[in-house]
């Protein structure tokens, strides 16, 4: 008894640092944040504090809205084609037969990473732009005639936000095909399932838990994105982050924009919700149990078909329809080898464009820092004057800031990295302790 | 930021191990001649800039720094309502600010700007009088004029078939546009095109410009402010409003002829750019001192030549320091014809939620 009142003493302890951090760094501003959405503006940027709904009723209705329905949308194809992607190539790798292998495919998927954000997303530009990289080849190999718009649309956000979170997708569903026992298939395939039918059954469901994850870690970050709209959507791809963001430092409405955020954030809560209560794989042991009742209520509350129950009657009635095309052994058989090679023809494919995507706008942005122009579009021949220019500590003309300022700020950018990562791994692994260790 | 500048640092050892250097060629430097000495010890101190992006000459800062000794932390803002914003949330530590005449005027009547002490600007005689005294600071005591300009259309003649002259022209064009993401600019346009004042007198008529944009905007690929130059150079837009300088900063950069700059014949905005102090300034002196050094004709000339927009400096122009090509240019140093055309955007603290609300539902309803 003594013992566990020790325990949960120091568990409480430890997650102090934690509690502290979040009430002053998460619940206060997030308060203030509440508290302004129910404000009005007043003029001149002031804040007039009687209680109104205003905020909330322009946001939920009209312009506002469709800008959410949009950002739901985008986060939506985002998501699917992250999953459309990143599954084949989270097979592909986990499947390599050398851990070498494995972990230099892994390493050439988040190294495009460790580049800044921005900078990448700018890359993009320079790529998709009506006189960039790639309408300017496909006009000189002539298979089109007059640039695309590319740039500037909805479609262009939503191949940035693929290029910025498919790694987002990767590694959840690597890390599930990294535990699953691939003996499974065999098993799967010894009781007379084909190739897609094992998967369906056996290698899906399983590492089911990765593939949600995985979209969650997609669908969020896509659905509040303010930098890749930002620089590549223009007037259609505009999303809610822009609206908030225009809100706070350009129109200066701060009661729209918390309210916008407010909106945007429930949204984001409620889908995270259902994820932990419905779909998360729960670890107690009675798990079938638990995951059967928590589904059963989905289905009855939602009106959400799992599913299986959607999937189940459509693949069962092709399997029947199978039964028609009866064939002989040999050529089922020859069949089923060709269907593989074609298969595994296309699962590289899909690695090979993928990894391609990925490296495409860092190889773009290597071989133009060597151009001997400024222009980002046309290659002006080799130079290495803006190396040059950093090397030599020149100050004006060309470089717009001095190799001295460059390197102070890189010493800045050091030294906030060590004082933050120091600060998160003491608060961090506390907190971890605690969860781990303490009692509750 | 940090890998990228991890990235960058690696990279230029990596070159700098691997490529002879070529050796330092010292750059013509445009401020030779300046004889602007600091006014008295400032070493070690430092000053806080806030300005437009794309608004101040290459070597301003850096010359600056070394005749005083002192640290210079260079900000920028891209759309007036940032900087509005900023100070009336509480100035934040800047000692210097650029903001263009109705910005001014609003600050001024709002109090967060200080009057300045002329006795410590002694190159205050410099400035040509037909930009002294005007209508956003009439004592002339919170400002020095730096730069002007004008916001008016640049078009590509390579992609636009047909001479372009008016507004009219643009908001009827067949082919990709951008505006300047500037609420009382644009909307002063839809206020010309609907019959009204640039000026608004009433909201009726704000709604007015604003149908009008809405309706006319559908040719709108994007609403932006320091990506405009970027837009044209690669031909995402045909067509966009633009401040004067950015538009011929563009036609500077592409050594080509394929963009123009017009004044519509309905008229346009001009404007008058000054610096000053804000209120809560933590190193005033400093910031007389620097003021006082932007207005030293060599410093002027060399950041009108860099950004090209036109000096109120008088000295500049008896000194001949402009390049010719920039002041022969009539849609720079104006004809008094054009002039007749252009109008001030004065600040109308009644109308300004309005004009924002408008905003708000034009960028949001235009586009195709």
């Amino acid at each position: 008894m003594v013992n566990r009142h020790r325990y949960s003493l120091n568990g409480f302890l430890l997650a102090l640092p934690t509690i502290l951090w979040l009430l002053i760094f998460f619940f206060a501003p997030l308060w203030i944040v509440l508290q302004f959405s129910f404000y009005s503006r007043g003029p001149r940027n002031t804040i007039i504090t009687d209680f109104t709904d205003e905020n909330y009723v322009y946001v939920t209705n009209g312009l506002y809205w469709d800008v959410f329905e949009r950002s739901f949308e985008i986060a939506l194809y985002t998501t699917l084609i992250c999953l459309f992607i990143g599954y084949p190539v989270a097979y592909f790798i986990s499947t390599r037969r050398t851990n070498a292998v494995r972990q230099i495919s892994l390493f050439l998927v988040v190294l495009p990473f460790w580049t800044n954000f921005i900078v990448r997303t700018y890359a993009w530009r320079l790529l998709l732009a009506k006189e960039g990289i790639i309408n300017n080849t496909l006009l000189r190999l002539g298979i089109i005639d007059s640039p695309i718009e590319m740039l500037l649309t909805r479609e262009a956000v939503i191949l940035g936000l693929v290029y910025g979170y498919l790694p987002f997708m990767i590694l959840p569903i690597y890390a599930s095909l990294a535990r699953f026992n691939f003996k499974l298939v065999e098993a799967g395939q010894d009781l007379g399932g084909n190739d897609f039918t094992t998967f369906r059954k056996v290698v899906f469901p399983l590492t089911l838990p990765g593939v949600l994850a995985g979209c969650i870690l997609v669908f969020v970050p896509s659905i509040g994105s303010y930098v890749t709209p930002d620089m590549l959507g223009g007037v259609q791809g505009r999303m809610i982050g822009n609206l908030i963001a225009r809100n706070f430092s350009g129109t200066g409405h701060w009661p729209r924009g918390a309210a916008t955020s407010m909106i945007l954030m429930g949204i984001v809560t409620a889908l995270l919700l259902i994820y932990v209560i419905f779909l998360e794989r729960p670890t107690a042991p009675n798990r079938n149990d638990t995951m059967k009742k928590r589904l059963g209520f989905l289905q009855q509350w939602l009106g959400i078909p799992y599913f299986n129950s959607v999937i189940d009657p459509i693949a069962n009635t092709f399997s029947q329809v199978r039964l028609w095309f009866w064939l002989p052994d040999h050529i089922r058989l020859a069949r089923d080898r060709v269907m593989r090679v074609i298969g595994g023809t296309i699962l590289r494919l899909t690695v090979l464009s993928c990894y391609l995507f990925l490296w495409l706008p860092i190889i773009v942005l290597i071989v133009f820092s060597f151009n001997d122009s400024r222009s980002t579009s046309t290659w002006h021949g080799f130079s290495a004057r803006w190396y040059n220019n950093i090397a030599n500590n020149v100050v004006g003309g060309e470089a717009k800031f001095s190799t001295t300022e460059m390197l102070e700020a890189f010493e800045m950018s050091l030294r906030i990295g060590a004082i933050a990562t120091i600060a998160a791994t003491i608060i961090g692994t506390a907190c971890a302790l605690s969860l781990a260790r303490g009692r509750y | 930021m940090k890998k990228r500048f991890i990235f960058f640092v690696l990279l230029a050892f990596l070159v700098v191990g691997v490529f002879p250097l070529s050796p330092l060629t010292p750059a013509a430097n445009a401020q030779d001649g300046i004889e602007w000495q600091c006014p008295e010890d400032f070493s070690g101190q430092t000053l806080n800039i806030f300005n437009w992006s794309l608004y101040i000459g290459e070597e301003t800062i850096p010359t600056f720094e070394k005749l005083c000794d002192v640290t210079v932390n260079y900000d920028v803002y891209d759309t007036a309502d940032v900087m509005l914003t900023r100070l009336r949330e509480g100035n934040p530590g800047y000692d210097v600010v650029f903001m263009s005449d109705y910005m001014t005027q609003a600050m001024i009547e709002e109090g967060y700007l200080e009057p300045l002490d002329f006795s410590l600007l002694p190159n205050f005689e410099n400035i040509s009088e037909q930009f002294t005294g005007l209508f956003f600071d009439p004592e002339n005591e919170y400002s020095v004029p730096y730069l002007w300009g004008t916001t008016a259309l640049t078009y590509n003649i390579n992609r636009v078939d047909d001479e372009v002259t008016s507004w009219a022209d643009m908001f009827e064009y067949d082919g990709p546009v951008a505006w300047l993401d500037e609420p009382p600019d644009i909307i002063a346009i839809g206020l010309l095109m609907t019959g009204n004042p640039p000026n608004p007198e009433n909201e009726e008529q704000i709604e007015e410009a604003r149908d009008y944009l809405i309706e006319h905007g559908d040719n709108v690929r994007a609403i932006e402010s320091i990506n405009l130059i970027q837009l044209m150079e690669t031909g995402e837009v045909d067509m966009a409003i633009m401040y004067s300088g950015e538009a011929y900063q563009l036609i500077e950069a592409c050594e080509c002829d394929d963009f123009e700059y017009v004044i519509p014949v309905e008229g346009a905005n001009i404007y008058i750019d000054s610096v000053s102090i804000p209120t809560g300034a933590r190193n005033t002196r400093l910031a007389h001192a620097f003021i006082d050094y932007l207005m030293d004709p060599y410093v002027a000339a060399e950041i009108s030549n860099t950004v090209i927009y036109a000096s109120p400096n008088k000295k500049v122009e008896e000194l001949g320091l402009i390049d010719p090509e920039i002041r022969e240019n009539p849609a720079i140093y104006l004809e008094p014809e054009v002039i007749e055309r252009l109008f001030f955007i004065q600040n109308n603290p009644d109308l300004e939620i309005a004009i924002l609300d408008a905003w708000d539902e034009i960028i949001l309803s235009v586009g195709y």
